[in-house]
């Protein structure tokens, strides 16, 4: 019982950036980024810089496919979060389950994706302190 | 009488050119010359002439402003690379040579993956709250498919290394998670589209 509601995550409100300014300036190369400072995954879709919060990342993987290196994210979607209710307004919202991306450059798609799990775990980590102190 | 802007990316291409618009219509080619040992291809010059033209919408894109125009039977066109200054001239000029409306376009920044897809005319439009989040034009889907009760998955389609012309990292695949195509009298438990 407790096991299985840990593996699940609450909704709770949260926003990447207020406004469209306070993206990062590397968003100009079209590249899967990390922004600490905002605790947001930025993914280029169809030549878009696209948030996603650390909160609605549930975890990832990565593969090496001959010259390419492909990432991909899962996100949470209502099997994932406790209380689906909670987490939109409309109970026929559809989710980004998944997005899958490649490149060529190994090197780089290897840090960030150690920097998304080093991030996912930092925040799980301070969720965690956050519940204990509230009990 | 002509207008033009430089340093505009086409569709997300590696170069950047010259966009071009006069009454007849609207035109692209680069201008950045291929660094030495790149294999990859070069954009072909592009042409809208002015009856293709549908609508004009103005949002932040990645190298900066994006202008996107829907086209009758040319999909969605993506310019980037416009600076935040020049959407008064840009309007004015779509508005004088070419009589298209630049409409602004403000895109969510929430960090959210939920929201709803609408079918336009030439793309896939998720939008989070009352905002679009992201576009995908129909043109850069090579399949979509019903992968479990609640999910659709939709491949992308790739370039080779030495036929691309665009750059950045490409999206492979993304899957949706749609409630509500499972009904009850299906026996199938999936319903159909088409």
């Amino acid at each position: 019982q407790q096991g299985a509601d840990e593996n699940k995550r609450e909704f709770k409100k949260y926003e990447s950036y207020k406004r469209e300014t306070q993206l990062p300036p590397a968003v100009k190369d079209l590249r899967i980024m990390v922004d600490n400072r905002s605790q947001t995954i930025i993914v280029p879709i169809s030549g878009r810089p696209v948030p996603f919060h650390i909160n609605a990342y549930k975890n990832g993987s990565k593969n090496e496919e001959g010259e390419y290196v492909y990432l991909r994210l899962n996100f949470s979607t209502p099997d994932t979060i406790v209380k689906r209710d909670e987490a939109f307004e409309n109970p026929y919202a559809q989710f980004l389950k998944s997005i899958t991306l490649r490149s060529r450059d190994a090197e780089r798609m290897n840090d960030t994706f150690k920097r998304i799990q080093e991030m996912k775990r930092e925040a799980t980590r301070r969720e965690q302190e956050r519940k204990e102190l509230a009990d | 009488m002509a207008t033009q802007y430089d340093a505009i990316y086409f569709n997300q291409s590696r170069l950047y050119g010259q966009i071009r618009m006069s009454e007849s219509g609207l035109g692209w080619k680069a201008t950045e010359k291929a660094q030495g040992g790149s294999a990859a291809k070069v954009s072909e010059p592009f042409l809208l002439p002015a009856k293709e033209l549908l609508s004009a919408q103005w949002s932040r894109g990645a190298k900066g402003y994006m202008l996107r125009i829907q086209t009758k039977t040319s999909g969605v066109v993506q310019l980037d690379g416009f600076d935040a200054e020049s959407f008064n001239s840009l309007k004015n000029a779509l508005s004088n040579t070419l009589d298209l409306n630049l409409e602004a376009r403000e895109h969510s920044m929430r960090g959210w993956n939920w929201g709803s897809t609408d079918f336009e005319r030439n793309e896939l439009v998720f939008n989070v709250g009352s905002r679009p989040d992201f576009e995908i034009p129909y043109s850069a889907v090579l399949n979509s498919n019903v992968v479990g009760k609640s999910e659709v998955a939709i491949e992308f389609k790739l370039q080779s290394a030495s036929e691309r012309t665009t750059g950045g990292d490409e999206v492979v695949e993304m899957q949706f998670y749609v409630p509500g195509t499972v009904s009850k009298d299906d026996s199938d438990g999936v319903k159909s589209e088409d």
